[in-house]
């Protein structure tokens, strides 16, 4: 049983430091430097490509991930974003 | 016996947490909160509002949708305004001078309150930001808003108007 309890009792200790944050709390959350990406369009071209190129299987829509037009598209739309965001 | 005592406590502090939070719920009464002005500071109560159409709106400087919201807000409060119509817009913000900022972009004519510890947030239970709550001239919350993209407007104009009808 004492085998049980210490685990236990580091698990509730280490526990009190989780906690809830509410939707009120989440300034710093929506800040751009805590996005897991820093580029949406981006990070969905690239995972795109990955998908295609590694043979992955699953839920994921079509296309080859080359140079098909969806691909030149998300290319161009990420170079406009990089151009605005250097503007800025 | 013992296992019935243990129970017991536990069934007890379960409906304690659960009374400790209850909800605002549509056909419930709108808690009557008194808070600061966001620019000015001077305190506003939502009494003073009785006997008419609110929109009561919680919102953060953050919150991308409420950026969609307010100069939307502000052309339907304009409208509706000599009908009875008014437009609360409370604050969130635990920095008071990015909501500043804000209201310095999208400037409003409707009232802007701040709730800087958020007790009211708490009391009303935000679930989403923004949430909306639709008070009617009984001061009766008539609609629950979670929120908000550009086409919720319309639907949102035929709820006051369905409201501002009623005696």
């Amino acid at each position: 049983m004492r085998v049980f309890k210490i685990p236990l009792i580091i698990i509730l200790v280490l526990s009190a430091a989780c906690t809830n944050v509410l939707p009120r709390q989440r300034g710093n959350l929506a800040l751009p430097q805590m996005a897991l990406t820093t580029d949406t369009l981006e990070f969905g071209f690239r995972q795109h490509t990955a998908f295609s190129k590694e043979a992955a299987f699953g839920g994921y829509g079509g296309g080859c991930g080359c140079n098909c037009p969806l691909r030149l598209f998300l290319k161009f739309c990420t170079l406009i974003n990089l151009l605005r965001y250097e503007s800025l | 016996m013992k296992y019935e005592k243990k129970s017991a406590t536990l069934a007890l502090s379960l409906a304690c947490i659960s009374m400790s939070v209850t909800a605002v719920e549509v056909g419930k009464p709108a808690p009557l909160f008194t808070l600061p002005t966001l620019q000015q500071g001077q305190t506003t109560a939502l009494a003073t509002f009785s006997g008419k159409v609110i929109y009561l709106n919680f919102w953060a400087s953050w919150c991308v949708p409420c950026r969609t919201s307010f100069p939307l807000l502000d052309a339907l409060h304009k409208k509706l305004r000599a009908q009875g119509f008014e437009v609360i817009a409370i604050n969130l913000d635990e920095d008071k001078t990015k909501a500043e900022q804000f209201i310095k972009e999208l400037p409003v004519d409707f009232t802007v309150l701040h709730d800087s510890k958020g007790e009211w947030a708490d009391q009303y239970v935000i679930e989403s930001m923004p949430t909306s709550f639709i008070v009617d001239k009984h001061g009766v919350v008539q609609l629950i808003h979670h929120g908000f993209t550009s086409d919720d407007i319309k639907g949102l104009e035929q709820k006051v108007l369905a409201l501002l009808a009623e005696k």
